[in-house]
């Protein structure tokens, strides 16, 4: 025993005692072969069962390599110490461990790790796609290679990359893959929550789907009052009273889009949620004043951006989203207050601009680790103006965000710009002029940052002074604009989820 | 758009003869960002139809029917365009019309009213096809027949060998 503790804390010793087994006891018949003997087995790839060659195996500090034929032999094990197991795998393969006495059955190896390469259809390389694989995931190089490891649980691969068609892969038993992906253009429509609920107001809306060339829908699962789709409703939004009522069949909606090869996208309003604010009062921003709520221009009260509490919340109602089968998780209102603010607000931290920014991408640092792993995409509406201009204050810069989101969605509305702005006297009157000069510039930008630009297009009348109708003509110039611009898609913004000239749909009650 | 073609039986040309009041005939495809004016246009010397002389400009055909009423409006564009001075290419007004699918909106506007379109088919004739004249013929029906060039550019003759062509009925 003496022998054997001495031996345990010294390798050199070890390796002496292997030595001395080997040099005298050859076949194992000396006085120490009690302790010491020699490990055979072989090992086997459990995708091909084939021998795996070059498998490594591990005995506390003893190696061995398998052979061509997946053979391996360890010398010098100490077979009383039958809790220590030999580990086998490693690499491109899971990782096992075997108790010693049953290294004599073949050991089966899943293997861990796909390696590929990710291209278009002629065969350009696909940067910074995402790879996942249950909760592996991998980031995909400038010349479109990649390595994810720890798959052997759940082999199937889903790549997600902006202006691409998502797609889901089973490796089987090829290592090493070659993923296609289809250029994909989202062209969409915001639809009002509950408008796809009724047949009519449904089948409206899938004539734009046609008129239009439409590919992509986005649906609010979260609103900016804060309201909630049953199927997103928690604890918490059904004590603040913000679900809503009916569209229970929200999952069922968004399978039969998908199945009409629609990209279906869940808008989640984050920092403006006024139920929540009222119902968890010491999560809401308040007016350092006198410490009452803050209410914007439309009297709703925020959420404080400081507060992980109010992440995990939000981080909750996006894990239900993609629960029900959606292709994006698009976040709206992921910014601070920036109208009506009556003097200085309380905040949880004391508020700097970069303060804000880090609160924002403290945010989505986190949706990124929660929601990628689900193999959705993610993108964040920002303000026009941010297109333009550095941060406005409001915690949104795009080169912050573009780290984080696959797709950006400025607001490029021509009615947000006052007088003079683009050098244009009234930049409403100007759509195309407006869209292409502010995609212009988010798209230089995000260049190289993984994300691409997809703007909201104005699909309302101009709020401005002149009041200019927006038809066909104004939006027709500003899809032109966006794709001259570099844009990857576009959406509509209609308040009313229809599109100029039609009536509007009537949302049943 | 260069010639349609040298039909074989002349169509029958009797619709109304409206000038367009300048600048305020447009016609608009959202799905593929097309909104352009409407030129007047007419006959070429050798009797095909002339086409627009600028790259931006749909051409109506003034001896078709008007758009917005009954009959058959033909307009033809530029496919694509070479710029004088520099001598580069680049997508001209009509560039994308073939991307149009059926059931696309389409719209003519006077400048009053907005006439809406559905397209309703795609055909494409090589340039020299007898039976492209059929697109050409008079309708009962309200129409829009947009005509553009497609296929394979012949650097001699600098003309496409195939004409892509585009109808919408009208529906509003």
């Amino acid at each position: 025993m003496n022998f054997r503790r001495r031996r345990r804390r010294s390798a050199g010793g070890v390796f002496i005692a292997v030595l001395l087994g080997v040099l005298l006891g050859g076949g194992g018949k000396l006085w120490f072969d009690r302790t010491l003997s020699t490990v055979s087995g072989t090992v086997v790839d459990a995708a091909t069962q084939q021998p795996l060659a070059n498998a490594e195996v591990r005995w506390q500090h003893l190696t061995a390599t398998t052979d061509s034929q997946g053979r391996f032999t360890l010398i010098g094990v100490d077979r009383e110490l039958a809790d220590v197991p030999l580990v086998l795998g490693g690499g491109d393969y899971e990782q096992r461990q075997v108790a010693v006495a049953d290294a004599s059955v073949p050991v089966v190896l899943q293997p861990d790790t796909v390696h590929g390469v990710i291209t278009d259809r002629e065969r350009r390389p696909i940067a910074r796609a995402r790879v996942t694989a249950g909760s592996a995931t991998a980031l995909a190089a400038e010349d479109g290679s990649f390595r994810i490891d720890g798959i052997a649980k759940n082999p199937a691969l889903r790549v997600v990359a902006p202006g691409y068609r998502t797609v889901n892969v089973q490796p089987g038993s090829r290592r090493q893959l070659q993923v296609t992906l289809e250029a994909f253009t989202p062209k969409g429509m915001w639809v009002p929550f509950g408008a796809l609920h009724t047949g009519e107001v449904r089948e409206g809306w899938l004539r734009h789907v046609d008129r239009l060339q439409l590919n992509t829908v986005v649906l609010d699962v979260v609103s900016d009052r804060g309201q909630v789709a049953p199927a997103v409703a928690t604890a918490l939004t059904r004590q603040a009273g913000s679900v809503l009522e009916g569209g229970d069949d929200l999952g069922a909606i968004v399978k039969e889009l998908r199945a009409r090869n629609i990209y279906v996208v869940a808008r989640l309003v984050v920092f403006k949620d006024s139920p929540v604010a009222a119902a968890k009062p010491e999560w809401s921003i308040r007016v350092a004043r006198n410490g009452a709520p803050y209410t914007d221009c439309e009297g709703q009260r925020w959420l404080d951006p400081f507060e992980p509490a109010v992440w995990e919340y939000k981080l909750q109602q996006a894990e239900r989203v993609v629960e029900l089968g959606f292709n994006e998780v698009q976040f709206d209102y992921l910014r601070f207050p920036s109208d009506c603010i009556p003097g200085p607000l309380a905040y949880s931290r004391p508020l700097t601009d970069e303060a804000k920014l880090e609160a924002v991408e403290a945010f989505l640092q986190r949706a990124v680790a929660r929601l990628r792993p689900k193999g959705v995409a993610l993108a964040a509406d920002v303000f026009g103006l941010v297109a333009t201009k550095d941060d406005i204050g409001i915690g949104q810069q795009l080169e912050s965000l573009g780290k984080y989101v696959d797709y950006v969605s400025p607001m490029v509305y021509p009615s947000t710009w006052g007088d003079g702005a683009f050098n244009l006297p009234y930049p409403p009157a100007e759509p195309y002029r407006v869209v292409r000069e502010s995609v212009r510039a988010a798209v230089d930008r995000l260049a190289g940052s993984g994300a691409v630009v997809r703007p909201w297009l104005q699909s309302f009348d101009d709020y401005r002074t002149r009041r200019l109708p927006y038809r066909h003509r104004q939006i027709a110039d500003q899809i032109r604009a966006a794709e001259e611009a570099g844009a990857t898609g576009w959406m509509l913004w209609d308040p009313f989820g229809r599109y100029p000239l039609e009536d509007p749909p009537q949302l049943g009650g | 758009m260069a010639a349609v073609s040298e039909p074989e039986s002349e169509p029958v040309f009797d619709g109304p003869r409206i000038p367009i009041e300048a600048g305020t005939w447009r016609i608009i495809a959202p799905a593929i960002g097309l909104e352009a004016l409407i030129i007047d246009t007419g006959l070429e010397p050798d009797g095909t139809m002339e086409a627009p002389a600028g790259p931006d400009e749909v051409g109506w055909f003034r001896y078709g029917s008007p758009p917005g009423s009954s009959g058959n409006a033909l307009m033809g564009g530029h496919v694509d365009w070479t710029d004088r001075t520099t001598g580069r290419p680049r997508g001209a007004v009509f560039f994308r019309l073939r991307q149009l699918q059926a059931r696309s909106l389409v719209v003519f506007t006077d400048g009053a009213q907005e006439y809406v379109y559905e397209v309703s088919e795609k055909r494409r004739y090589r340039w020299d096809d007898p039976a492209s004249v059929d697109v050409l013929q008079p309708t009962t029906d309200s129409r829009l027949t947009l005509i553009t060039c497609g296929g394979a550019f012949d650097s001699a003759t600098r003309s496409y060998d195939m004409r892509d062509v585009i109808i919408a009925h009208r529906v509003a």
